[in-house]
């Protein structure tokens, strides 16, 4: 009876481990505003991994053609057609532990460049986005700020 | 003394030529088979928001069955290719307010691509036929047990209704014999 009521309360135990990790990586989903302010990102999940596409644009036709603004600068010229509204830039995160998502990438469209990330969550509302080439002392970090706020 | 020195030579010779034809031969010796996904289902439920629109369709250990019929394995998959992706709507009503569909693959061990675009779909088109990209590398996708495909299709204004679309995805797998 004893060992019994230990594998049901391990098993349990288990679960709601795995089910808290879950909750852990699922609070970088939501709407969520670069520093500078030119566009919103949808960060969602699919599969098990989470994913960040261009939801809002400032300014979202081109000057230049008056048209909505595409990926022009993708090296894939199939591509190009691509509407940056609806872009998914970042892409491939894992939640990792704590407050930290990796693995994934960045990319720019303003040059076309992909970048190694790396987003860590100063606080619920508060992301601190990094892109680097390689190694991570050697990149740029971006403050993102959540759209709708949560509490703390 | 001369002469057999020569044949020996040639003999060398003849014997590299031989092993590189082998070589090339059996580097040529890929085949191509057709892998086709049918009415696929694409679901997004309403209400729908101006804006990008994701749907997702996972597939579960594809090009098994493909494979098998055919009598290759996993193993002697060398290349696979994204020939042509269509999208139509599941009623008659046609895109509506949807100007554009993008396709994504992505899976647990691989990261996402973009392998095929429609910007702007024609309007009152029925049937969208997506540029394919030139560079989507899609083999190690096939490689694991589940693939997403992921559909952002954007919407120039909000609607109340449910979108449902349906793909015809082909590609093309190229397999060493």
């Amino acid at each position: 009876m004893k060992t019994l009521l230990l594998l049901v309360l391990s098993t349990f135990t288990l679960f709601a481990h795995s089910i808290s990790a879950q909750d852990q990586g699922d609070r970088i989903i939501g709407i969520w505003e670069p520093s500078n302010g030119k566009a919103r990102v949808k960060i969602e999940k699919i599969g098990t991994r989470y994913y960040g596409k261009i939801v809002w644009l400032k300014e979202p036709n081109d000057p230049e053609t008056g048209k909505p603004k595409v990926d022009k600068n993708n090296s894939d010229a199939n591509l190009q057609t691509v509407p940056l509204k609806g872009y998914r830039l970042l892409k491939d995160f894992n939640f990792k532990s704590g407050n930290e998502w990796d693995g994934g990438t960045i990319y720019d469209p303003e040059n076309g460049s992909t970048y190694d990330c790396v987003i860590t969550m100063k606080d619920n509302n508060t992301l601190d986005i990094r892109g680097f080439i390689g190694i991570s002392a050697f990149g740029r970090t971006d403050v993102w700020k959540r759209l709708q706020t949560q509490k703390k | 003394m001369f002469a057999n020195f020569c044949k020996i030579k040639n003999m060398k010779i003849l014997f590299q030529i031989i092993v590189l034809s082998v070589i090339l031969a059996s580097c040529g010796s890929n085949q191509t088979i057709t892998y086709t996904l049918k009415d696929v289902a694409f679901t997004a439920e309403g209400p729908l928001f101006e804006g990008p629109n994701t749907m997702q369709y996972e597939l579960a250990n594809a090009i098994n069955d493909t494979l098998k019929k055919a009598g290759f394995t996993k193993d002697q998959l060398e290349k696979v290719q994204l020939k042509s992706a269509s999208f139509s709507t599941a009623d008659s009503v046609g895109f509506g307010a949807f100007n554009s569909i993008a396709l994504q693959l992505t899976a647990q061990n691989s990261s996402m691509v973009n392998a095929a675009i429609i910007n702007p779909i024609p309007v009152g088109a029925k049937n969208a036929e997506l540029t394919v990209s030139k560079e989507a590398e899609l083999t190690d996708f096939f490689m694991q047990d589940k693939i997403f495909l992921v559909t952002d299709a954007n919407l120039s204004k909000d609607q109340d209704a449910s979108a449902q679309f349906k793909a015809n995805i082909v590609f093309e797998l190229t397999v060493s014999k």
